[in-house]
């Protein structure tokens, strides 16, 4: 607590200090409305309230991705986040057009940047002879059977190939799948049909889809799956954990998993390695991304990219930025939006791994940096060396082994670089930061990254690294932003959840009794 | 309670209103003077926007939903599947057989507790407690149904499905009972079931029954149970003989409230259920569904013509209530204390 509001105090004086020194930094920016995926908005939100604070107004509706969309070509909104790019014309069975969004979606041009990324992971519950299993390792071949419903054994042949360590149990697998749309489904659909189309083909053919259905968020039901749905993360996380359900297997986000002290299975890559979905392994992976010319994703070079440490079910989603003023667009709109972008690009990223997502690593920033260039009045972009995005300024990708603990020293100047206060070189630590001429503030109090080991050589990954509370408060690049840590101490939360069953126990109990101190002759 | 059940297709906010018992009557004026005459064209018009809202719901469902109707033709009716966003077929072929088993889970728990609950507070419970039990039965309609379906999910759920393995170990001769596993009845096929979530609605629905009966079986009227009293019949035999035949069309009444909201009951279900599109008997299997349930889970990610189809399906759902209500009403209706349940 006190560390925090050290940070804090500390944040607000360098922001004062830089707005002193800049004072064009406090503008009034026209605000931006946007809406869609709710996988991103954990991340869009927490964003949204730090630029808040510059007095940069950007609305946000977690609404879905497909109505994000929707709300995009429908004019209604200035940007949408979706996990699928628009998707091209969809026919029923008996060939009539369904709906074609790319053909909607060309009467308000628009350009697609990565905005948070991501590793789908395999939660799963799985004991054998009374001892909870959490080794496993899958081959995506085996993971995308298991999710079309072509493995139903836990000791099926191509589940013990990936697990030769270990005698697999004759246990039913239960895959758990979400039951509601979801940003968690559209990639693991995505990698299925990319990565293992025949194995997506069956899943078409059995939902009685033809024998290839399109990437989706709303995963398709077939008769006699034995599959179970639930709804939300926290759903699915549930339900896997729950003592009964011995064998169940879900797709969730790494998060959802750890909060619950459950293992999530390492995924093979194509370096051979089975690898664990930790933030690193995941940006690491999203190096290998390509962007289309028309700004769609390819993920081919994430799914097969041949580092060591990659978790190969990685992915982003996408921000929807239009390309011309028309309405309700405008050039002062692009202004704030740009600004928005490029400081969740930069600084916010920071957030990202706390947040429960990984950073997006340079490639895909200087993708989105040319994406936000045809945003109609978009400020100019940063430096991409001057970018506080983790992956950049600091050694994020590179640091694979042991704890680092960062000494206190990172030093900005406005406009110009900030540090994110990691170093990596085991043993040494270094302050992190490029010092610039002009005003120097101290800013990093003592934030930690701790990352176990990657997995290397074929070695199990076992020790899932450490959830680590990272702490940095960074001034933007455009913008002076303090970055506020929202950790609360427990006596706080046990306090608050006190009051709280109070009053509602009082608004239960009062009434009857004040209405019976008031009219005590009701005849009954 | 005089909004129509068709309005209350989501959720009952509101308790029952307070027992009529305390009410004065007061005589109309005979003098109509202006003030009085704006008065009634007041109340006309406030009484009519009811069916006005009502005509409203259903014309918006009709117009949203066509479009997939259009599409799905017939197959509305007997397609099982529900695919219309990736351009499959849907249906709510499966989708109502599941509501209804819901809702009758539903009822054939609620009914039995409301009507012994019932009995208990008019006939058998001290003069003292009396207004205090009404008074928590009454709360219990004002508890969200997120709060059941919460308390369902992590309290009930992993306890219940003990009682689901041992109706299905025990009875599985029953049809309604019988599990298809061919590794023997583990826990894991249990949670998620119709059963769930038809106890957990249940829980919703009692109160609701309940002071509805409440209120009918004390209007039983008191010289028929004097009379009943004064040729020696016991407590047991006034209810039997005069309570529960007077009160037949508030037991009626009540239950059906009770079906139309367990019908159209939203947040806890979703919670509960694993949605899944083959019906099947067994009702203690994991699997089963609501249309309720299918707008909720699907509404943000759906396509236009997805968004249509749950349209086409809500719609389907309000007709049915409706259908439902009116069946209800006439039996109601014909019965000797219909007007009092007010249905």
């Amino acid at each position: 607590m006190r560390r925090i509001k050290k940070l804090l105090i500390s944040a607000t004086i360098l922001a004062s200090a830089v707005t002193m020194v800049n004072p064009s930094s406090v503008r009034a920016e026209a605000p931006v409305d946007g809406a869609g995926s709710t996988w991103s908005q954990i991340a869009v939100d927490q964003w949204r309230a730090d630029v808040a604070r510059q007095g940069l107004v950007v609305n946000y509706q977690g609404v879905g991705s497909t109505a994000g969309r929707v709300a995009y070509y429908q004019a209604q909104v200035d940007f949408a986040v979706s996990e699928i790019p628009f998707q091209s014309a969809q026919y029923d069975r008996q060939g009539n057009l369904l709906a074609d969004e790319t053909q909607l979606a060309a009467s308000r041009p628009y350009a697609y940047l990565p905005i948070v990324a991501g590793g789908t992971a395999f939660m799963y519950n799985l004991k054998a002879n009374g001892q909870r299993i959490t080794d496993l390792r899958l081959s995506p071949e085996t993971a995308a059977k298991i999710f079309t419903g072509q493995i139903t054994m836990w000791n099926d042949p191509l589940i013990a190939a990936d697990n030769a360590q270990r005698v697999m149990p004759a246990t039913r697998i239960k895959p758990v799948v979400r039951s509601d749309g979801s940003g968690t489904t559209a990639q693991i659909t995505a990698f299925m049909a990319e990565e293992t189309p025949n194995d997506w083909s069956q899943l078409c053919q059995k939902a009685n889809l033809g024998s290839s259905c399109p990437v989706t968020s709303l995963y398709p039901d077939f008769p006699d799956s034995g599959f179970a749905a639930q709804q939300f993360s926290d759903g699915v996380a549930n339900f896997v954990a729950a003592q009964y359900n011995d064998g169940a297997i879900t797709y969730v986000e790494y998060g959802y998993a750890k909060e619950r002290g459950f293992p999530v299975a390492s995924v093979k890559n194509a370096s051979g390695n089975y690898a664990q979905p930790t933030a690193v392994n995941v940006s690491v992976a999203l190096q290998g991304a390509r962007i289309n010319s028309d700004g769609t994703q390819v993920l081919q070079g994430v799914y097969r990219n041949a580092d060591a440490r990659a978790y190969p079910i990685s992915s982003y989603s996408y921000m929807i930025v239009p390309t011309t003023e028309a309405a309700p667009f405008s050039a002062a709109k692009g202004a704030s939006l740009s600004d928005y972008i490029f400081y969740f690009l930069c600084a916010g990223q920071q957030k990202s791994e706390q947040l429960g997502y990984a950073p997006l690593p340079k490639n895909l920033v200087e993708a989105a940096f040319a994406a936000v260039a045809q945003i109609p009045g978009a400020s100019a972009a940063p430096a991409i060396d001057s970018c506080s995005n983790p992956t950049i300024t600091g050694d994020f990708l590179v640091a694979k082994t042991t704890a680092t603990t960062v000494a206190p020293g990172a030093t900005t100047a406005p406009g110009a670089t900030t540090a994110p206060g990691a170093t990596t070189a085991p043993g040494a630590s270094k302050p992190g930061a490029t010092t610039a001429p002009g005003v120097t503030t101290t800013l990093v109090a003592g934030a930690e990254i701790t990352n176990t080991e990657a997995t290397v050589d074929g070695e199990i990954a076992e020790a899932a690294p450490v959830d680590d509370v990272v702490a940095i408060a960074t001034p933007g690049v455009a913008m002076a932003t303090s970055v506020e840590i929202d950790t609360q101490g427990n006596g706080t939360s046990v306090v608050i959840y006190l009051l709280i069953t109070l009053l509602i126990l009082g608004i239960i109990f009062a009434p009857p009794i004040v209405a019976g101190r008031l009219r005590p002759s009701v005849k009954q | 309670m005089k909004v129509p059940k068709s309005l209350q297709v989501d959720e009952i906010k509101e308790s029952p209103s307070p027992p009529n018992d305390s009410e004065v009557r007061i005589n109309p004026v005979v003098r109509r003077n202006r003030v009085d005459q704006v008065y009634r064209s007041i109340a006309a018009v406030s009484g009519s926007f009811v069916f006005l809202v009502m005509a409203l719901i259903g014309g918006f469902l009709l117009f949203r939903g066509i479009d997939a109707l259009r599409l799905s033709g017939w197959g509305f009716i007997t397609e099982s599947q529900w695919a219309p966003d990736m351009g499959g077929a849907f249906g709510i072929a499966s989708l109502l057989p599941y509501t209804f088993s819901i809702a009758f889970v539903a009822l054939f728990i609620a009914v039995p507790v409301s009507i012994a609950t019932a009995l208990f507070i008019t006939e058998y419970a001290p003069r003292r407690i009396r207004r205090f039990l009404t008074a928590t039965i009454d709360l219990l309609a004002a508890v969200p149904s997120l709060i059941y379906g919460l308390w369902g999910l992590f309290y009930l759920q992993p306890r219940i499905i003990t009682l689901s393995k041992w109706l299905a170990d025990n009875l599985g001769f029953v049809p309604f009972f019988k599990v298809n596993d061919d590794f023997g009845t583990s826990l894991g096929v249990f949670p998620s079931s119709t059963f769930v979530a038809g106890v957990i609605v249940s829980l919703m629905v009692i109160p609701i029954c309940t002071s509805v009966m409440r209120e009918v079986f004390g209007q039983a009227p008191p010289g028929e149970r004097e009379g009943a009293m004064a040729l020696g019949g016991t407590r047991w035999g006034v209810v039997r003989d005069v309570v529960l035949p007077f009160g037949q069309g508030g037991i009626i009444g009540g239950s059906m409230l009770g079906l139309g909201r367990a019908l159209g009951e939203t947040i806890a279900v979703t919670l509960i259920i694993s949605p899944s599109f083959d019906a099947k008997w067994s009702i203690v299997e994991q699997g089963s569904n609501s249309i309720a349930a299918l707008i909720a889970l699907k509404f943000s990610e759906s396509t236009e013509t997805g968004i249509s189809a749950l349209m086409a399906a809500g719609l389907a759902l309000f007709i049915i209530t409706l259908l439902v209500n009116t069946a209800a009403s006439s039996v109601v209706n014909r019965s000797r204390s219909g007007s009092a349940t007010e249905i």
